[in-house]
């Protein structure tokens, strides 16, 4: 029996349409009954009512919530410091105390419980504001924000509660770009590493996709942001981005060689290509690679600080990472596509060390056009149409980049606009054919 | 996993929460408990936009930069100033140190800031207000902006905790 039953409403549908295909003489009285049980269908009834109950229980517990709420805010003012602070850890143990007996220790309402327990976690991050505003505390909101983060975390680890691990990272992203309010030169060096100190064992703990692309999405905006942050601008970005690339690219390439692992690659892959191009894309603009090198010395790469030490750190785990997923190939396409986009997405790491602007650019435009090469033989070999779009994606705006970048002539841009055009539609009918002939074989 | 161990996990991560929660105020509890008790001269930051959100943005004589600020630039460092009380019964800046100072003489107070464009800051400047004093408490303070004062408390770390605010006569403490 497997162990997720699809949604209520096709049971609901397959149990009204069991007794008409039997009927019809398609399926024996026996295959009724298999189906029947296989789904779970005479469950259906009771299974409404729970849902009807908890959905009732949802409302009543909401409306008690806002009216001690708007009991509690009435009086505020007249309440004394402890009794507040009392009153909101209550709030929060309660929420969690409630929310752990139903999902784990009574066991009967689990989705229930499970979202107490998410409120307690919402619940502690009203109540480092309130607190905070009780003590009239002036902070960093970085801090804040890290701290409810880490709070979500501890109990997302402690219950395998991934909507609590999801909420940690969400947090976090809010963190890195709390701070650029606050003050335009602080930040915290060690986000990034923390952050993947904190998010990948989980994700190995739980298998939890929903935590993998949003930890993904954390590290690709952190890493150019934070590195950004402490000086060196455009050139910090890039190096951040590119990092970013090379890291989640090699992680997806080693985590693809286990069966149970497997299910990081896409993901990671797909970041990687987004960040990556991100680089790239930065550096294929000549005013951008101009404004390069005035930054070069501020950077977390040239100047020594805490920053040098995680990108040090972050590079050699890419390389290690990229070594070890060397040791056992597939076919020899897929190997070869990973040894060379590995090999794009290095250099696009490497990039900012060229010297000249125009080596920068020249060799950047050169780069993106081995990636959308690649991602194309990438969508032929694995005949998945979104690989295929995004190298179009690609290469579109790499054109419209050049074309928007250099002065050409109006009658150059309607050349190009309408060789692009049509090579979109050829490139996207030749690529359907191809699937076509593939799938009916 | 067996109940029990559930359960130690689970209480194990409400009181990693709980003490996240308490160590948010923990300095601030400390030197209300220990501070010594010190008047400071509140200038206005901006007296038309007082009020953000739900609190008073306050501006500290003993937060304007030294003369010479080439020593310390606007990027966030940690300050150690010593401050001495002067015949108003004001305490003001005695000397702003990026190092901590290996004495105070009993006369002086130490407390940590850090630097940043506006000036230091101490962790202070936020005044919680209640919603329906608020308006009130702006009207004052543009009537008293010659006149305003804060009480805070400084622990023997240099920790500050703002107490109440002195507007003129009157006094505010929530």
């Amino acid at each position: 029996m497997a162990d997720k039953l699809p949604s209520a409403r096709f049971r609901r549908q397959l149990k009204e349409q069991l007794p008409l295909l039997q009927s019809e003489g398609l399926i024996s009285p026996q295959q009724t009954q298999a189906l029947s049980d296989r789904y779970r269908l005479t469950a259906l009834g009771s299974e409404a009512t729970n849902t009807l109950l908890m959905t009732i229980y949802t409302i009543g517990s909401v409306l008690i919530g806002i009216g001690v709420i708007s009991f509690v805010a009435a009086h505020w003012n007249d309440i004394g410091r402890d009794t507040k602070i009392i009153m909101l850890v209550s709030a929060m143990l309660a929420a969690h105390i409630a929310g752990f007996c139903l999902w784990r220790l009574h066991g009967g309402y689990p989705k229930l419980g499970h979202t107490l327990v998410l409120l307690g976690t919402l619940i502690f991050g009203a109540n480092i504001g309130l607190i905070a505003q009780i003590f009239h505390i002036s902070g960093n909101p970085e801090n804040a924000f890290m701290a409810w983060s880490l709070g979500a975390v501890v109990i997302a680890y402690a219950l395998r509660s991934v909507p609590n691990a999801v909420l940690a990272v969400v947090l976090a992203i809010i963190a890195v770009f709390a701070g650029a309010s606050h003050s335009p030169h602080y930040t915290h060096a060690w986000f990034p590493l923390a952050a993947i100190i904190l998010f990948v064992p989980f994700i190995y703990y739980t298998k939890s996709r929903w935590t993998l692309c949003s930890a993904l999405l954390l590290l690709t905006l952190a890493l150019p942001y934070t590195f950004a942050r402490k000086g060196g601008g455009e050139f910090s970005t890039v190096s951040g981005a590119s990092l970013a690339g090379v890291l989640f690219f090699a992680w997806g390439t080693l985590s693809r060689q286990k069966e149970r692992w497997s299910f990081i690659s896409p993901p990671a892959w797909t970041f990687g290509v987004i960040a990556a191009s991100f680089a790239l894309y930065l550096c294929s603009f000549f005013d951008f690679c101009r404004n390069l090198l005035p930054h070069w010395q501020m950077s977390p790469f040239t100047s020594f600080s805490t920053f040098s030490v995680v990108a040090v750190i972050l590079l050699i785990a890419a390389a290690a990472l990229w070594l070890f997923s060397l040791t056992k190939t597939g076919t020899i396409i897929v190997f070869l596509l990973q040894a060379a986009t590995a090999l794009t997405l290095i250099l696009a790491a490497a990039l900012p060390w060229f010297v000249q602007p125009y080596t920068i650019a020249f060799s950047a435009n050169l780069l993106l056009i081995l990636l959308i090469i690649l991602l194309f033989c990438a969508a032929f070999a694995c005949e998945d149409r979104r690989v295929f779009w995004a190298a179009v994606l690609l290469a579109a705006l790499l054109i419209l980049g050049r074309t928007i970048e250099y002065e050409t002539e109006l009658l150059i841009k309607a050349v190009i606009f309408t060789a692009c055009g049509v090579g979109i539609i050829v490139a996207g009918v030749l690529f359907e054919r191809f699937l076509k002939s593939r799938r009916a074989v | 996993m067996t109940k029990t161990k559930t359960t130690f996990l689970f209480l194990a991560a409400v009181i990693v929460q709980l003490a996240i929660l308490a160590l948010v105020p923990a300095k601030q509890i400390y030197a209300r408990a220990t501070g010594r008790l010190i008047t400071l001269k509140v200038v206005p930051v901006d007296p038309y936009n007082i009020l953000s959100g739900h609190y008073m943005t306050l501006g500290y004589k003993i937060a304007q930069m030294p003369s010479d600020p080439r020593q310390l630039d606007g990027r966030q460092i940690p300050v150690y100033v010593v401050l001495k009380e002067d015949p108003n019964k004001l305490w003001v800046v005695d000397s702003v140190n990026k190092q901590k100072p290996s004495s105070i003489p009993p006369d002086k107070l130490l407390i940590r800031g850090r630097t940043s464009y506006r000036g230091i800051e101490y962790g202070i400047e936020a005044f919680f207000v209640p919603e329906d004093k608020r308006e009130k408490i702006a009207a004052d303070f543009r009537a008293n902006q010659n006149n305003a004062r804060a009480e805070i408390k400084v622990d023997r770390f240099g920790n500050p905790a703002l107490i109440k605010l002195l507007l003129g006569d009157n006094t505010y403490e929530y």
